[in-house]
């Protein structure tokens, strides 16, 4: 029971790191899809089916992330190869920035390395924070001498 | 082996599974969505490949089912930045969405449809026809009639009489009001064997009608274009002309004559026959010289 638990975490997992995974692939050079499959396929528990690369891509291209060209090289078929956009390269550096974050949260609280609710406050609010405890402090001491 | 690989039979029923599966498509999508599995299939598997590797491949694939339900979820969150993975109540919910949106559209352009036809058969219903009235005007054609004419009444009736002029044209000239509120255009003689005819008695009956309005040449007959068919606008009058080959055997004093002009009007989408009842008749009298039949 519990594994399937995990097992459909899992893949819940893999649907939503699967499209930068494309990204990243795709902005060495343009690759057709049964390369995506392959190299998708090595990286190991990341790809769970051939066929839902397929959807991905097309959803990527919806999205204007990357951009499909059939090319007939001699010697081989017609291909249709799939290349990332300036728009796909910014959203994958985008997403680089928040997984390294995100993966560090994660694996600090998984291995209980960082508690939740001592983690590294946002700049911003850190001393917002300060002050209000201190206030509530002095308010309660007055308090006490009436 | 030969052909390409679809053609083997595992390959044929795979793809047929995931035709199935991708009704829920939109068609463009689903033919997007066939033609990349088929090029998969073509580049991972030799064309001599045995069932097992094909069976290999095809597992690998994933269920067409689970392939069409990926593909139904364009835009949802496995692209980076666009929030969670889509349910499938969520999927569901896209779908009756646009067929919500589809049925609502076409709805609206049948009930406009049908309020358009409502209005149209409801104008037509309604709109009376054309009228000759009683100060309206009406003359012979040809000069010869015209100078010819001798108006009688009889039975507070005023009829046009002119001599029959066997063998050759003849003919008349009304002018028709429209009393209504739309448009009614004339489209042609409405006459027939089982109607009754326009003419008193001749062959090859041919009715045209005034274009424009009636302006500064008045009455002038001859001054107008005429067509076989005019539009006559609310409140406005045309002059209709019906030109016949006279025919008809008449013995000394005897005459025949028309009362009534039989006109093919389209109103709005349709076309009806109008009878409209001249003030002034038009008689031809006897005696016939020339070929009568």
């Amino acid at each position: 029971m519990s594994g399937m638990a995990a097992e459909g975490g899992l893949t819940e997992l893999r649907r939503g790191v699967l499209g930068p995974c494309v990204l990243a692939l795709l902005e060495l050079r343009p690759r057709f899809g049964l390369e995506l499959v392959r190299e998708l396929s090595a990286a190991d528990g990341l790809l769970t089916s051939d066929g839902t690369v397929y959807p991905l891509l097309n959803r990527l291209r919806d999205a204007g992330l990357v951009t499909s060209e059939w090319q007939d090289n001699e010697g081989e078929r017609a291909r249709r190869y799939y290349s990332i956009t300036p728009a796909g390269q910014e959203t994958l550096a985008g997403f680089r920035s928040d997984w390294d974050q995100f993966a560090a949260t994660v694996g600090g609280v998984l291995n209980h390395t960082l508690r939740p609710g001592r983690a590294a406050p946002a700049p911003d609010s850190a001393p917002a924070a300060a002050v209000t405890a201190s206030g509530t402090k002095g308010r309660r001491h007055d308090r006490h001498h009436h | 082996m030969t052909g390409t690989i679809t053609d083997h039979p595992l390959v044929r029923d795979y793809l047929r599974q995931l035709d199935v599966a991708s009704r829920v498509l939109p068609a463009a999508q689903a033919r997007e969505l066939r033609e990349q599995i088929t090029g998969h299939l073509d580049d991972e598997l030799p064309p001599d490949a045995d069932d097992e590797e094909i069976a290999a491949a095809l597992s690998r694939l994933g269920p067409p089912g689970s392939l069409a339900a990926e593909a139904m979820a364009r835009g949802s969150g496995t692209v980076p930045g666009t929030g969670a993975p889509v349910t499938a109540g969520i999927l569901i919910g896209r779908r009756l969405e646009r067929v919500r949106k589809r049925t609502w559209l076409i709805a609206a352009v049948v009930v406009t449809l049908v309020v358009i036809a409502a209005f149209r058969t409801a104008t037509f219903l309604t709109a009376g026809q054309l009228e000759n009235g009683s100060f309206n005007y009406g003359a012979w054609w040809y000069e010869q009639d015209y100078r010819h004419n001798v108006l009688a009444t009889a039975n507070d009736s005023t009829q046009n009489t002119a001599p029959v002029r066997s063998g050759q044209r003849q003919g008349y000239v009304v002018e028709v009001y429209n009393g209504t509120g739309v448009a009614q255009t004339i489209i042609g003689d409405g006459s027939g064997p089982s109607i009754g005819w326009n003419n008193p008695g001749g062959t090859d009956e041919q009715v045209t009608v005034s274009q424009g309005p009636i302006g500064a040449a008045g009455h002038d007959r001859y001054k107008y274009r005429y067509a076989p068919a005019g539009v006559v606008p609310p409140g406005e009058t045309r002059l209709v002309r019906v030109l016949w080959t006279s025919r008809i055997c008449l013995q000394k004093g005897e005459s025949q004559g028309v009362t009534r002009l039989i006109l093919r009007v389209r109103v709005g989408w349709f076309t009806r026959t109008e009878v409209i009842p001249l003030s002034d008749g038009f008689y031809l009298i006897g005696p016939s010289k020339g070929r009568c039949i």
